[in-house]
């Protein structure tokens, strides 16, 4: 047992070498930042709470964090809600057909983000493809307004970008929950309803949970399809961080922006965990893997 | 070539108030060179160099033109590849080049450790001050780039100067940031007023830039971002608070909104490159103009120099890289061409195609840039007076806020 245990760590000694250095000491480095002062175009060391003050008592940061709950909350449901019945879908499929349609997934993953939103941009543009077709029709000019650079155009995006990361989250949270449990379920008179919310779901829980929690990071964190595909009522925090540090270079406030979200994010799981546990959605012992 | 004398981005520097940050900024700059001479004696100080006129050279002071060259530049700034390989072969030389993505990567990457080494990046004027102050710049002399007797008198200015006359950046290309816009929409306006016309509400796309926005911005209302009160802030803020419902996207590159515009997305950039028209395919009219008409007037005009940071270890191939860049010789049409630059030597323009030439009014740049394009300088870092740069960032994020 000590041999196994002794081997465990030896294995796992690398990965925790590169965990530390490549995301604890930039990101301790990083929090250190949020506590300096931006001076010249430097961020020069200070002990300084400034930052985190400016970002909960600048009424523009509150706007930007309304923009990104009004993106992300429905990019979450739509993503997890479609991700789900992809993954139910491919689990009850027969083997050959099940690796198709994993394989179709993981595809779709393998096209550059970029080049995904320009084809986006390409397709819902005005005078895109769907504007074409409009136009040929005769049934309006152009495509419809909200298609591009708008919030409902970011939506659009982010949930087509996040679906197969949601799919395969849930497809490997669904695939192990044995055919006996729900059989079982059945044998009790439990229609395929009332199975599906007792027993597929909660044993799911977990799976959900992670799907949730992982879509949401990142459609919050996204810069790039709200600066790409929306309006100016789409600016998230994600672009309100990016323009600090890359546009005027305040990597103090950028920092405390950043660490800012992050608790943030820590809340969201948190809320997002209890409602599912009061829900019965989450049952205790599963949710504390 | 006609040339032009008279100045103004001097009567611009004369006219403005010595604050005392400027008289502390100045009398630093000075400081920073007497301490910095030491640094420069090691990397090739200013002595007499051969690099000849007509580019490359075979002799700098510090050594022999030759050896890893690191240069930390715009993307284009770096020579068509087989145009640098065909003048790297010949000098000896391998360009190492790595690339800024926003002005302010500039300084912190040169005065961290990862600066260490980098012989020629960029600066622009408006940021000298600050460029001053952290003691980056090192002078370049005439005798290590010969090339820079040739600048158009426009470009042989004090705001590219030490206090002791040497040049501490070399203008290399210079533009404007003004009206680009879809002629078919449009037609052919001529005053800022167009932008709150109903036609171009939802229809206009601004480039995402903080900096380069608010400076634009003092401009055309004929502020100088030097010296912009708290009232005439003020007025800035109004007018892009009334500009907003007419902004569709905040595009986050020049690639961007060249996209939308030659989609058919948006109709008008106020803050777009003069260059994009060459750059636009597709088949709408793109044309750009600085606006002459009406009350808000003019474009932001802007020179990208050429500086020898104090950390280069190759002193005489980064003026050996410079000269030939300014020189006219094929490296330097071959990049001038590249990004539709304009040339700041004389004898550079004749050289270039027709349709990069023409993008410049060659025979009159002192009118391009007193009057139809000032060159802005950088909103204060510190003032008690006057506007700062961080009031001028807070105020962008509010107006993207809404």
């Amino acid at each position: 047992m000590n041999i196994k245990r002794r081997t465990g760590a030896l294995l796992m000694t690398p990965l925790t070498v590169i965990l530390v250095m490549l995301i604890l000491v930039p990101a301790g480095i990083f929090f250190l930042y949020s506590f300096y002062e931006f001076k010249l175009y430097e961020a020069q060391p200070a002990f300084i709470l400034s930052n985190y003050s400016k970002v909960f008592s600048d009424p523009t940061y509150r706007t930007f964090a309304s923009n990104t709950i009004q993106i992300s909350v429905p990019v979450t449901i739509l993503t997890v809600t479609a991700g789900f019945a992809l993954a139910y879908y491919i689990v009850g499929c027969r083997s050959r057909k099940r690796t198709v349609l994993i394989a179709l997934v993981v595809v779709s993953m393998l096209a550059s983000y970029l080049a995904r939103i320009y084809a986006l941009r390409t397709l819902f543009g005005e005078h895109g493809i769907i504007g074409g077709i409009i136009e040929e029709l005769g049934i309006g000019h152009g495509a419809p307004g909200f298609l591009l650079f708008s919030r409902s155009a970011v939506i659009i995006g982010q949930t087509y970008f996040l679906l197969p990361f949601a799919t395969l989250v849930l497809f490997a949270g669904l695939s192990g929950i044995p055919d006996d449990l729900r059989a079982a379920g059945r044998d009790l008179g439990g229609g395929p309803a009332h199975v599906f919310r007792k027993v597929t779901l909660p044993l799911a829980g977990p799976a959900v949970l992670a799907a949730i929690v992982f879509v949401f990071f990142l459609s919050a964190g996204d810069y790039l399809t709200p600066s790409l595909l929306g309006d100016p009522n789409s600016v998230t925090i994600g672009s309100a961080i990016q323009e600090q540090l890359k546009v005027t270079g305040n990597y103090p406030l950028g920092a405390a922006l950043s660490f800012v979200m992050v608790a943030a994010f820590a809340l969201v799981y948190l809320i997002v965990r209890v409602a599912m546990r009061v829900t019965g959605l989450l049952p205790a012992k599963a949710g504390r893997a | 070539m006609p040339s032009n004398s008279g100045n103004g981005i001097n009567d611009l520097l004369t006219k403005a108030p010595m604050s005392r940050r400027v008289l502390l900024s100045r009398t630093s700059a000075a400081a920073a060179l007497l301490a910095a001479g030491p640094v420069l004696a090691a990397c090739g100080g200013s002595s007499s160099s051969g690099t000849s006129a007509s580019g490359g050279g075979s002799s700098a002071a510090g050594g022999e033109v030759g050896g890893e060259l690191d240069i930390f530049v715009w993307q284009g700034y770096d020579a068509p590849v087989p145009a640098r390989k065909a003048w790297e072969k010949k000098e000896g030389v391998n360009v190492k080049t790595s690339y800024i993505s926003a002005q302010q990567d500039i300084l912190p990457k040169l005065k961290s450790p990862a600066g260490e080494g980098i012989d020629v990046s960029f600066a622009s004027p408006f940021q000298m001050e600050v460029f001053k102050e952290a003691e980056i710049l090192t002078p370049i002399t005439e005798e290590e780039v010969p090339n820079l007797k040739n600048l158009f008198p426009v470009f042989n200015n004090d705001i590219y100067k030490n206090e002791e006359g040497e040049f501490l950046v070399v203008p290399f290309n210079f533009g404007w940031n003004g009206m680009v816009y879809n002629a078919e929409v449009l037609g052919d306006p001529n005053s800022w007023d167009v932008l709150m016309e109903p036609e171009l509400t939802g229809r206009i796309g601004l480039w995402d830039d903080s900096v380069t926005t608010m400076q634009f911005a003092a401009v055309i209302h004929g502020f100088d971002p030097q010296t912009t009160t708290p009232e005439q802030f003020e007025v800035i803020k109004q007018w892009l608070t009334e500009l907003r419902p007419q902004v569709k996207m905040f595009a986050p590159s020049l690639g961007d909104y060249m996209t939308a515009l030659s989609n058919g997305d948006i109709d008008m950039v106020p803050n777009g490159w003069n260059a994009t028209n060459v750059f636009v395919e597709g088949n709408r009219e793109i044309k750009t103009k600085i606006p002459t008409e009406g009350k808000l007037h003019g474009a932001l005009g802007w020179v990208d120099c050429m500086q020898i940071p104090y950390k280069c270890d190759n002193r005489a191939t980064a003026a050996a890289w410079i000269n030939q860049l300014i020189s006219g010789d094929q490296v330097s049409v071959e990049t001038y061409e590249g990004v539709a630059g304009g040339a700041t030597c004389e004898n550079v323009p004749p050289k270039l195609a027709k349709a990069t030439r023409d993008l410049f009014p060659y025979n009159d740049l002192n009118s391009l840039f007193e009057k139809e394009a000032p060159i802005a300088l950088e909103f204060p870092q510190e003032s008690d007076k006057y506007v700062t740069f961080d009031e001028t960032v807070e105020a962008y994020e509010e107006f993207k806020a809404g």
